[in-house]
């Protein structure tokens, strides 16, 4: 709908002209003796339009509602029903791609397995950002992982949009199994001083206070079957000992440090993609920085630029860092080392009982920081394990 | 012999002559149909031209609705709806 405000005598006139060239008008008022007030159509308001410039008559728009200002607003931006189709097409062939895959790692090793090598093998089945969701055989990924490798316990493939979410659960290790009836000692995995010594099964061949070697015989495998018979057994048990852990750090008690002379050379070339031609060449000094800088010639549209380099000399001098400070850093990495081998061998029973560190200066000028932790740990283990490492 | 419901006197007067017709709904609003064209509109007088004549009507806070040729709609304020004759030739 639209209201127009005409000025003017004999306006009935006027409506009888519209009325005669097809208009109507929905309402129709007085706004005093010379001006009317017309409610009408967008044809309507054309015909109106027509006639009140042809015989000079003064026309105001006072407002435009409804369809007619929405036809209005359309003409106006008629960019915007195309443009909005456009873009709604674009969003529909974003979402027929997958845009992301993700691996997640899951279960109680999740920490110590690496998701790189679940995107090497989707890599060789050709799983990669930007194909078609279509083209995404879910239930084939699960399968080809969980063939190509049997570490997987579980191997779950998604698609959830845009995303493509691979989850992989790494297989548990396998618990120690053993013969109960098949003879067995257990033997010490590492030097140290018994505490104490728990038999479930055999014969306890130390007690507490001794002093072990690695490999020396903890718990006998065998147990009496009658006053003279003995029969092997498979050791079973515990024994607690204290031992140590060391791990060291090192540094230099010096440093280099820069002192700059304040000599300057400053160089220019021009440099399009990779090839460049000098403009002002400079030699570096035998020691100096060197700072380089791009000043864009060509803007966004042309990948031509000045490289400019400065080369500022300098001389190299040695002063003495603070000892404390750096005792402090070397004190942290000879425990943080201890640390991960503490980790490696604590199987949930082990505790720290002491710490300490020792300092030295060796030779080159170093310092060295040797860290000593000792723990009580379980050190009974069979011979097999011992023998792999454990 | 089924009656009627209305007497034939009460049925709607056919109009093949096209004259003009007024139809008020209480004293707000009248439908004016056949008129020839709006002589002259005023908040207080809307003169319309007819076959044979003129249709005036008159009242306060006179507007038209729904203008189209040939028939349109009073809406106000009515005191009263005229009837002017042409005067005869000669």
């Amino acid at each position: 709908m639209i209201r127009l405000r005409v000025e003017g005598l004999r306006l009935e006139r006027l409506l009888e002209r519209a009325l005669a060239e097809g208009a109507s008008f929905s309402r129709v008022e007085r706004d005093g003796a010379r001006a009317m007030i017309l409610e009408t159509g967008a044809r309507g308001a054309r015909v109106v339009g027509k006639l009140c410039a042809r015989h000079s008559l003064r026309l105001e728009t006072v407002c435009v509602t409804g369809a007619d200002a929405l036809a209005r607003f359309c003409r106006r931006r008629w960019t915007l029903l195309p443009g909005l189709l456009l873009g709604a097409a674009l969003l529909f062939l974003y979402t027929q791609r997958i845009w992301i895959v993700d691996v997640a790692i899951l279960g109680d090793r999740a920490a110590a397995f690496d998701a790189a090598q679940v995107r090497a093998m989707l890599t060789q089945m050709d799983v990669h950002p930007g194909m078609a969701a279509a083209d995404v055989d879910v239930e084939g990924i699960e399968l080809s992982l969980s063939a190509a490798s049997e570490e997987f316990s579980f191997v779950g493939a998604r698609i959830q949009g845009v995303r493509l979410l691979v989850e992989v659960a790494p297989s548990l290790q396998a618990p120690e199994v053993y013969d109960l009836n098949s003879a067995r000692d257990l033997v010490a995995a590492c030097d140290g001083v018994v505490v104490s010594v728990n038999v479930q099964s055999g014969v306890a061949a130390v007690q507490p206070g001794d002093i072990v070697r690695r490999g020396e015989v903890l718990i006998r495998g065998e147990e009496r079957a009658s006053a003279e018979e003995t029969r092997g057994v498979a050791a079973r048990g515990e024994v607690v000992a204290r031992a140590w852990v060391e791990a060291s750090a090192e540094a230099e008690c010096t440093r280099v440090e820069r002192v700059y002379t304040g000599r300057t050379r400053t160089g220019s070339a021009l440099r399009f993609l990779r090839w460049s031609w000098p403009l002002s060449p400079a030699e570096p000094f035998s020691q100096c920085e060197a700072r380089e800088e791009f000043l864009p010639v060509g803007g966004l549209f042309l990948p031509l630029m000045i490289e400019r380099v400065t080369y500022a000399e300098y001389a190299q001098k040695r002063v003495r860092v603070d000892e404390t400070a750096l005792k402090t850093e070397l004190s942290e990495r000879a425990f943080a080392t201890a640390g991960e081998e503490i980790a490696q061998i604590d199987d949930g029973t082990l505790q720290v009982v002491d710490k300490w560190i020792d300092y030295s200066m060796i030779e080159g000028g170093r310092l060295r920081a040797n860290a000593i932790v000792e723990i009580h740990r379980n050190i009974a283990t069979t011979r097999e394990a011992l023998a792999q490492g454990g | 012999m089924k009656r009627r419901k209305h007497p034939e006197q009460l049925t709607w007067a056919p109009n093949p002559g096209r004259a003009v017709r007024v139809t008020t709904v209480g004293d707000r609003r009248a439908l004016v149909e056949n008129h020839l064209g709006i002589d002259a509109y005023g908040p207080e007088a809307v003169r319309l031209r007819c076959r044979g004549g003129a249709v005036c009507l008159r009242g306060r806070d006179l507007s038209l609705r729904e203008v189209r040729a040939g028939a349109l709609i009073v809406a106000g304020v009515l005191d009263g709806v005229e009837l002017e004759h042409d005067s005869p030739a000669g």
